[in-house]
């Protein structure tokens, strides 16, 4: 995009902006690296609240206790694969929804609109929700990972909206062809909806990626544990082996550094579970450039 | 034109769909019965031919998955099992409605409350221990009366047991009682040892004591208390445990079956605990003048217990309700002088002691109507039961953890306290702890006597624990009262109150009074707290009077009404199952 | 004629391939429902409905039959009211974080702004709320030993337990974790906005600001107000987390929103009837806001979003 020349106005506007953001940006990191540096530093020290710029006393073995959870490495696979199905599927189902109820053709649209739109404001209660699931044969079953979110009616609303956008012309030369919604959908209009879909890619990995709700009433097999879950029940089990001691005569027995819960353990395992995401969302980003695409395919 | 599809996206797809696959196969048909049928066959007493994997749902345990390690060995080879924990997490009570309403429960139910066993049994979900009697002789030997408590009061009326009770037993008191106070024994030994004759004598000493040491090592402001808010449900619960020095129960231990009640253990007298002159506003007011005198960390409002449990570690705390709450590590006990905690009671102190139980607590296990492994689900339950399988499963086995000594006592050895103090694994791996821990509940009390050791099954009741060599400060809380131990002390002096049966045999609460009770807790939580941190006399009486016109405009009338018929019930029932 | 009728059997056709998604939907969303019933009954897991007492209406009555309660409800809907009023009244900020980071000519600096703004969403309440805790504690907050340093203060202020400003306070804690988030819609809305536009803009000697007004602000306004009406009608549902975490007896008048209320007040742990029955009047009041809020924005603006 060509730039006006290097006014005083121009440069004014930049230097604030970046500023901005920048301070911005570092209240968002600076939590962020607390817990980190917590998670890396002598635990007692950590405990005390004395770590807050530096790590002190640098060690990894809350890292090397959280790694030797035991099904660590099933867990993550598990949630792999959760994740990448997950929102294979999804994307493909809410955008083509979102596509068929922006085609004013489309029979009742009204009606079937609300009718998925409306969904997102009630919610029947869990016990409801756990005898469907069963009765659908969805418990203890990967697909109850991946089916029920196949359809995200916030994205639907979303991508209906853009795909009203883009200009008629484009898919009626198909349709013109003789060209099937099938083929319109993703010969056409699918490409061009780059950001939209990168967004929903983002949403919806990340909600597949950090879920545990799930895992915890449908799921038995603990080959099934997505590694969310995994970490949240190896947080509870500390925490719980610290309170059983409390209330027996062995709690007196013991060091009563013992008995402490495990904040740092809690830290740690956030940082775990966050960092493949951090590693995925930068590639996603190209998306994100202003200006891209329509030109470029009109062209 | 970039958005189409690619090829390596289109490979990552396909890979992923070739993973499920493999996933979804992996789940059907494996689970329960893990590598075999079930495990009747075999003559009587042997070891049955193949292991069943049982399905266990532990509402108080947090551990979960196919249970591995030393005491797993341990059930495979004594009782033929293997367990499988569903996961609870903090949803057990959700998830336990839900499994219900989804029509079947897991072969093993530990529960946590009576109603949930009601419940269970009014749908039908638990099978009729009655009926397979013959196969629990442990049970009907170590917990007769818990079984006919459970006949009578949690059986949807059919007088037939279909959960038992666990902990069972005689009181579980060894070296200490369940409640302090203790104080930090050198400070108060540089102070010359002041005479504490009530309560609220503390906190001048405690004063003196925080002048003494104002800072920790780390320069950090030591108070006399830190408080927190996490274990509040209906009330302030820190206010709650001074009374159990005087052995009155202002909601610590019935809370929840007797919301709002204060009861005398001994005596049964009752109270509310919102009127004047109880032992729960007594209590705020203790808080309220030690926060005047800035023994209170102002951090207690917004604070976690984790973050206090820091503090105490760190040494920023005086004054301890229980003794397990202390800051005794091993090189402050130690040390030339020694610092620490030891227990120094006022001159009326009538600790409360918590008595024998026959009946047991609420954790009680059950088994589902639905198992298809009724025969190892028995063999399971009796086993935890026994003295014999709980003796393993609390000290480990014999010769690992744990020795006969030439005087026919059992001890733990220099190897075992290794293992217990350093948190080690056993041969087979897992901790000591692990085995009690998974479920998180065990049939008999510990200080159940065990046959052969002549000890009780609780390794910290035995008397080669209890005289195991004492710290420095220890042997000069020793020197200093003349006694070894709080208990001994205790019983010497008749300086404590027996509690009554009466306490574990309290109805059900019915829903409507629950409700009631839940709402008033709302406001009883918020003005303790707001009381505590009052200002002056004049806010501090605004919001003990506010808390008690709000409760009375929300039906505290009816909840004390409940209460005093449930009490003068149970006490009743108590003469009943001595 | 043939027209309509090509159209119509186009538009069954349509229909017809979207109709698995529809069915999964129903499958997930719509048959849970049966469970409302349990809120006109005396309901316990596991007992057949049949075994259970019909009760009708009492326990919605129950709900508010006391003065005490009404007067409780009122305050919370305030604190309701308050803090998703403020929500709406900062929506704009996500779109305007997108603009202007669009605006940053750097491009190394504009990724890493924007993955870096987004690590705040990813850290759960919990520990947000220790991070705080090491900042605004009395003892050990570093702001207090900071302030007493510089002189400013002579005794520590309690900052987490004040009862002043909660609702800007959790606005800030709010905006702090979801701004960066939220942008990401709108980078994705920008994103798309035909690049001939700002080329003739361009052309037309539109500047920086001109063209924000003229082709960014119109190109992202439909989707600015589909957001902004499906909040509104999550306008009840104010999330319990971030409150729960930072409420203390002190704030607690303030901060107490209706989930977190409902939570409180512990009837709906302990009895699924009542848990349904405050479950289903929220999802009432929710679709009822969005059905006005749709009305008013045909009105106005002569669209609707449904």
């Amino acid at each position: 995009m060509v730039e006006s020349p290097r006014s005083i106005g121009s440069i004014a506007f930049h230097t604030i902006n970046y500023s901005v953001f920048a301070i911005f940006t570092l209240v968002c990191i600076f939590p962020f690296y607390y817990i980190f540096i917590n998670t890396i530093s002598d635990n007692s020290l950590a405990s005390s609240g004395q770590i807050l710029l530096f790590p002190q006393g640098i060690h990894f073995n809350n890292y090397a206790e959280v790694f030797r959870v035991r099904g660590l490495g099933n867990a993550a696979l598990v949630s792999t694969a959760r994740t990448v199905i997950g929102t294979a599927l999804t994307l493909v189902g809410t955008s083509f929804l979102g596509y068929a109820f922006s085609r004013p053709e489309y029979w009742r649209r009204k009606l079937w609109y609300r009718f998925v739109i409306v969904t997102m404001y009630f919610n029947a209660g869990i016990i409801p929700w756990f005898v469907t699931m069963k009765n659908l044969g969805m418990v203890n079953n990967f697909w109850a990972y991946v089916l029920p979110s196949v359809v995200a009616p916030f994205f639907v609303v979303l991508f209906k909206t853009y795909v009203e956008q883009i200009p008629a012309s484009l898919e009626e030369s198909a349709q013109i062809d003789g060209a099937g919604y099938g083929t319109r959908f993703f010969r056409i209009v699918f490409p061009l909806s780059a950001p939209i879909l990168a967004t929903i890619v983002v949403f919806t990995s990340v909600g597949q990626w950090n879920s545990f709700m799930d895992t915890l009433f449908l799921i038995r097999d603990s080959k099934l544990y997505t590694l969310q879950f995994l970490l949240y029940q190896y947080l509870n089990e500390v925490n719980a082996v610290a309170a059983s001691l409390r209330s027996s005569p062995q709690g007196q027995l013991v060091d009563p550094s013992r008995l402490l819960t495990a904040t740092s353990i809690r830290m740690t395992i956030s940082i775990v579970v966050v960092l493949p995401i951090l590693f995925v969302y930068p590639f996603l980003q190209r998306y994100f450039v202003k200006g891209l695409l329509l030109g470029a395919v009109k062209g | 034109m970039y958005k189409w599809i690619g090829k390596s996206q289109a490979a990552t797809l396909l890979m992923a769909v070739a993973v499920t696959a493999i996933l979804g196969g992996c789940s059907d048909g494996s689970r329960n019965g893990g590598g075999s049928a079930n495990s009747s066959t075999g003559p009587e007493g042997s070891k049955p031919a193949e292991t069943v994997t049982l399905q266990v749902f532990s509402l108080p345990s947090n551990t979960s998955g196919l249970q591995q390690g030393w005491f797993a060995d341990v059930l495979r080879d004594q009782v033929g099992v293997n367990l499988e924990l569903l996961p609870a997490g903090d949803q057990g009570e959700q998830k336990l409605q839900a499994l219900m309403a989804g029509g079947e429960l897991p072969d093993i139910v530990v529960f946590k409350t009576k109603r949930q066993v009601e419940d269970a049994v009014r749908a039908g979900m638990l099978i009729n221990l009655d009926d397979h009697i013959d196969k629990l002789p442990n049970v009907v030997k170590n917990a007769p009366a818990a079984l006919q408590y459970y006949r009578d009061a949690a059986s949807n009326g059919s007088g037939k047991a279909y959960a038992i009770p666990n902990q069972v037993g005689p009181s579980e008191v060894g070296a200490t009682i369940n409640y302090g106070p203790l104080i930090r024994w050198d400070l108060y030994k540089k102070l010359g040892m002041p005479q504490i004759k009530e309560l609220e004598d503390y906190l001048p000493v405690l004063k003196q004591m925080q002048e003494l040491e104002p800072k920790n090592k780390d320069g950090q402001k030591v108070y006399a208390f830190s408080l927190w808010q996490d274990w509040d449900s209906m009330q302030m619960m820190l206010a709650a445990q001074p009374s159990n020095f005087m052995g009155v129960d202002t909601g610590d231990q019935m809370g929840g079956s007797l919301p709002f009640m204060q009861v005398d253990v001994a005596s049964g007298d009752t109270m509310s605990i919102l009127d004047r002159d109880s032992q729960y506003i007594r209590a705020l007011r203790f808080y309220y003048e030690a926060n005047r005198m800035g023994l209170v960390d102002p951090d207690s409002l917004t604070q976690r217990w984790d973050t206090a449990v820091e503090k105490m570690n760190q040494g920023r705390v005086l004054f301890s309700i229980w003794p397990w709450y202390n800051n005794n590590k091993k090189e402050l006990v130690d040390a030339d002088p020694p610092t620490g905690f030891e227990f120094v009671p006022f001159d009326s102190y009538k600790g409360t002691w918590f008595g024998d139980n026959p009946i047991g607590n609420p954790w009680a296990f059950a088994i589902s109507a639905s198992t298809k492994h009724l025969d190892a689900a028995l063999k399971y339950i009796d086993f935890m039961y026994s003295t014999e399988g709980l003796q393993v499963l609390m000290n480990g086995p014999k010769g690992v953890v744990w020795e006969m000594n030439e005087m026919g006592e059992p001890y733990i050895t220099e190897q075992g306290w290794d293992l217990i103090e350093n948190g080690k694994e056993l041969p087979g791996g897992g901790v000591l702890g692990s085995a009690v821990n998974a479920v998180n509940a065990q049939g008999l009390s510990g200080a159940v006597i065990h046959s052969e050791t002549n000890a009780p099954l609780n390794y910290a009741l035995w008397p080669t624990t209890i005289n195991r060599n004492p710290s420095k400060l220890s042997q000069d809380w020793q020197n200093a009262t003349g006694f070894k131990t709080q208990t001994e002390m205790l019983k010497a002096k008749n300086m404590y109150t027996l509690s009554t049966l009466a306490m574990k045999l309290v109805p059900t609460i019915p829903e409507e009074i629950n409700a009631k009770a839940a709402r008033i807790g709302d406001v009883v939580k918020t003005n303790s707290w707001l009381a505590v941190f009052a200002k002056n006399e004049a806010d501090f009486d605004k919001f003990v009077d506010e808390m008690a016109s709000k409760a009375e405009a929300l039906g505290l009338r009816e909840v004390l009404e409940w209460d005093a018929a449930a009490w003068k019930q149970a006490q009743e029932e108590a003469e009943r199952y001595k | 004629m043939r027209e309509s009728s090509g159209l119509k059997a186009a538009g069954l056709r349509l229909f017809g391939l979207s109709l698995p998604l529809l069915l999964v939907v129903f499958l997930f969303s719509y048959l849970p429902l049966y469970g409302w019933i349990y809120a006109f009954y005396d309901y316990h897991a596991g007992m057949k409905l049949s075994d259970t007492e019909f009760v009708g209406f009492r326990h919605f009555a129950e709900l508010i039959d006391n003065p005490v309660i009404a007067e409780e409800i009122g305050r919370v809907l305030r604190n309701t009211f308050a803090m998703s009023f403020l929500g709406i009244a900062a929506s704009p900020l996500p779109a305007l974080f997108a603009i202007f980071l669009l605006e940053v000519r750097s491009g190394t600096f504009r990724k890493l702004v924007q993955t870096l703004t987004t690590l705040p969403n990813f850290i759960s309440w919990i520990l947000v709320y220790a991070v705080a805790w090491s900042v605004f504690s009395v003892g050990d907050g570093f702001l207090n030993r900071l302030l007493i340093k510089l002189g400013w203060i002579g005794t520590e202020i309690n900052f987490l337990a004040s009862s002043d400003h909660v609702w800007l306070t959790m606005l800030g804690y709010s905006l702090w974790k979801g701004l960066g988030w939220g942008a990401i819609i709108f980078l994705a809305a920008i994103a798309s906005i035909d690049h001939e536009q700002y080329e003739a803009a361009t052309v037309d000697g539109a500047g920086r600001f001109q063209k924000m007004r003229h082709v960014t602000i119109p190109g992202i306004l439909p989707t600015f107000f589909v957001l902004l009406l499906l909040s509104i009608a999550n306008f009840i549902n104010s999330g319990m987390e971030q409150y729960f975490i930072f409420q203390n007896p002190l704030n607690k008048d303030k901060i107490e929103v209706l989930d977190l209320y409902v939570y409180n007040q512990g009837m709906v742990g302990q009895s699924i009837s009542y848990a349904t029955v405050v479950s289903m009047l929220k999802s009432l009041v929710s679709v009822a806001l969005l059905f006005v809020a749709n009305a008013m924005s045909r009105a106005v603006r002569k669209e609707s979003i449904i």
